[in-house]
């Protein structure tokens, strides 16, 4: 991956959550990946188009639940429906995904993006993804979030 | 002045922020109705009265797109405007989404202020509540 579209991919994963959850991130070293968590949610998509590949993204099951709070703009004290975490991370990916492509390949070209899908990850499977080298990793509000993005 | 709203996409989080953000923005609402595809918010077009429709492109069953040429085919749906909320970014799409009769696009993330300027850009001046 080129070290521009490399950077660009970061700045627009910081500033979905930013724009999207209100969730400071910023790029750290995978080695620095670590979490209290024992679950774990990978939210994952695929597009086609100019170019075809996938995109996917790791979170802590915690995270999920901020994410999805602060989205809807609700209190924790109000719980959340089950799946509602789930979906935040799905739409947060989407959001994502639209932007890369769009920031990668011109407001010309066209994509047609999958229904994005999620599968829990137990921290054993965490650790396994935090040994593959093309993750790029983030801290958001001191959790590890891995994202990938694969042509 | 209030309008009913139709909101149709797959995610239950994107129909409550939409339908939040609409409260923030003070847009005056009348009954608010809710879809998680194209198929299903054709039977709601059919049979309530829908003002304002805001629709995802990307969903499972039928896509806002084939919704929207349903809609075109139809001598009263054709008339009902369409917004679409995406996170879409391609021109070319967009283009062609206007040319199939589709109002106005805003792109995901959305605040109140993108609803308001939207709303009265499709249906015109209204009097907030």
């Amino acid at each position: 991956m080129k070290n521009d579209d490399r950077a660009l991919i970061i700045k627009v994963c910081c500033d979905v959550f930013e724009q999207l959850a209100f969730l400071f991130a910023e790029e750290i070293d995978m080695d620095e990946a670590e979490s209290s968590s024992e679950s774990f949610y990978q939210a994952f998509m695929t597009f086609t188009g100019e170019q075809k590949g996938s995109v996917d993204i790791v979170v802590p099951s915690e995270l999920t639940q901020n994410l999805a709070y602060n989205i809807l703009g609700t209190d924790p004290t109000d719980g959340l429906a089950p799946g509602t975490a789930e979906d935040a991370l799905k739409e947060l990916l989407n959001t994502i995904c639209g932007r890369i492509l769009t920031s990668l390949y011109g407001d010309m070209a066209v994509f047609d993006l999958s229904v994005p899908q999620t599968i829990s990850l137990s921290l054993e499977q965490f650790k396994s993804l935090a040994e593959t080298s093309d993750y790029i990793t983030f801290d958001v509000e001191s959790n590890p979030v891995f994202f990938r993005i694969v042509f | 002045m209030s309008f009913n709203i139709l909101i149709v996409d797959d995610s239950k989080t994107i129909r409550s922020v939409i339908k939040k953000t609409l409260e923030i923005a003070n847009i005056p609402l009348g009954e608010i109705h809710e879809a998680e595809n194209g198929s299903e918010a054709l039977k709601i077009l059919q049979s309530q009265w829908i003002d304002l429709v805001f629709a995802d492109i990307n969903m499972p069953v039928m896509s806002g797109i084939e919704m929207i040429e349903q809609m075109s085919r139809d001598q009263i749906l054709e008339k009902t405007p369409v917004i679409i909320v995406s996170t879409e970014g391609s021109k070319t799409r967009i283009d062609d989404l206007f040319k199939m009769g589709v109002k106005a696009y805003i792109r995901k993330p959305i605040t109140p202020e993108m609803i308001r300027n939207v709303v009265r850009d499709v249906m015109g001046d209204y009097d907030e509540k």
